[in-house]
């Protein structure tokens, strides 16, 4: 038998453009939770130890404006342009 | 022959194939019907083009065939691929939040309401039992919706979509709003009356809510009201659209008292309320952090009274149902091609 | 910005799809899920395995 493929379609094209912070990043780490409470609270916690076991701060800590949408552009740019590194929590 | 056809010299029947299927994690578990290319073919006779982006969360671009090729594994009829198409392009809508709605934890589902001269063309099921089985075109447009996220989207259950517990509207979740003594919905919306007009939603199955008794309309509302202050629903934090589906003998009597779409709706908004001694501490927290204040004692249902939105549908019956969507999703509505 | 994901198990199968859709490859840490609705003591077992891990992550990566 000879089908028409479900899946078929044209493949994404899309790649993940890596941003990078021009001039003197004001923090080190930032934390981006997925806004579920446990997430928010996970990188509230590694942000804490990683400042008081090995001085990595200041870091600051986002989250999406809801679980249910992705993050907004604007916020991404924003902590990349502030952050060297980002520590992202997605659970439930 | 087309890059995007596969040979499949195993399968020879009807078993076969769902064997085929279950093997490469096609289908929603109930019997297809293979989408050869003749069957194709016959699906596309007659499509009008139309412009649709990528599907997520896989990414990919559904082209007319892949769809037309779904359209028949659902048991779509070549007549209801222009409501199938309005209601991918509805979908598509950056405010539907499609991505969300696939991978989400919570159980909703891609909700078709079709309004207009295309309910009674493709002999749609606006009455007696629309939101059940027993009327294909209800049957097989919302099937091929969630197939076409299955397979293009690549939303496959326990892979890429999350929900906890699912629902049986995932399954299919289509049906036309009957006339009425309101606007339909559609019109509500601004298309024209003659228009045929497809809206989604992403929304949890209906919730029913049974009142025999009220004999008024004012009765009737306090019922919608106390079914509609639930302190588990998406829309008591996330907001967003919800939908009331009168049944006809509700809607008859809210029309003789008076009513209107926008009454009811500016009613339920002051009445509706879930009262916060309803809500646990922890979630109150919660909705703290989203944004969300109890408005004095009560928590109101979403965030503004035109998020609910209403329409009627049903057969004979003193039954109405509310239908909660994910929150973070709207009410998209696309003009049949 | 170089990034690293803490998921919980039951979310991984969603991540790794998506990296994949988009031709990424970022650093993960996999806690047991869930992270939400926890005791203190069950919080603190998950947060440990995410601290370990994000620290070894930055060990690989020369932050630390």
């Amino acid at each position: 038998m000879r089908i028409v493929d479900p899946t078929s379609g044209i493949a994404p094209s899309e790649t993940v453009a890596v941003a990078a912070s021009s001039g003197s990043p004001a923090g080190a780490l930032c934390g981006l939770s997925n806004s579920k409470p446990g997430a928010h609270d996970l990188l509230e916690a590694i942000g804490r130890r990683l400042a008081d076991d090995h001085g990595l701060g200041p870091h600051g800590l986002e989250a999406k404006p809801s679980a249910a949408v992705g993050a907004d552009p604007a916020l991404l740019d924003h902590l990349a342009a502030r952050y060297r590194l980002a520590v992202v929590a997605i659970g439930d | 022959m087309n890059t995007d056809t596969l040979d499949l010299p195993e399968v020879d029947d009807a078993w076969a194939w769902m064997a085929a299927c279950e093997e490469r994690g096609w289908g929603d578990g109930l019997p297809t019907i293979p989408p050869t290319e003749e069957r194709v073919a016959t699906m596309l006779a007659g499509a009008p083009s139309v412009d649709l982006g990528p599907l997520p969360p896989r990414g990919v671009t559904p082209t007319l065939r892949s769809i037309a090729a779904n359209a028949v594994m659902a048991g779509c009829r070549p007549a209801d691929l222009p409501v199938l198409l309005a209601a991918i392009a509805a979908v598509q809508d950056e405010a539907y939040n499609l991505h969300g709605t696939l991978a989400t934890t919570h159980p909703c589902a891609p909700m078709v309401l079709v309004s207009g001269p295309v309910r009674e063309t493709l002999g749609l099921n606006s009455g007696g039992n629309c939101l059940g089985p027993g009327t294909r075109g209800n049957a097989v447009i919302g099937r091929a919706l969630s197939l076409v996220l299955l397979h293009v989207g690549g939303a496959r259950p326990g892979v890429l979509d999350r929900s906890t517990q699912g629902s049986p509207a995932k399954y299919t979740f289509c049906f036309a709003e009957a006339d009425s003594p309101f606007d339909p919905l559609a019109v509500q919306r601004g298309f024209a009356p003659g228009e045929s007009v497809v809206s989604v939603m992403a929304a949890e199955p209906p919730h029913n809510v049974n009142d025999h008794g009220s004999t008024t309309g004012a009765e009737i509302l306090l019922t919608v009201a106390g079914t509609m202050a639930q302190p588990g629903s998406n829309n008591v934090y996330v907001r967003g659209p919800h939908l009331l589906l009168l049944g006809p003998e509700h809607a008859a009597t809210l029309h003789r008292d008076g009513w209107t779409p926008a009454s009811i709706r500016a009613h339920l908004w002051e009445h509706a309320r879930i009262p916060v001694a309803h809500v646990s501490e922890g979630n109150r927290r919660q909705f703290v952090e989203w944004g969300v204040e109890p408005d004095g004692d009560a928590y109101t249902v979403s965030d503004a009274p035109e998020n609910l939105h209403l329409a009627v549908a049903g057969g004979a019956g003193k039954h109405s149902a509310w239908i909660p969507s994910f929150g973070g999703t709207a009410l998209v509505s696309r003009v049949v091609p | 910005m170089r990034s690293i994901l803490v998921v919980t198990s039951s979310f991984l199968p969603l991540v790794t799809a998506q990296a994949k859709a988009r031709r990424a490859d970022p650093r993960l840490v996999v806690v047991d899920h869930p992270i939400g609705g926890l005791s203190p003591e069950e919080f603190a077992g998950r947060e440990e395995t995410a601290y370990a891990g994000v620290v070894a992550e930055l060990r690989s990566m020369g932050e630390l």
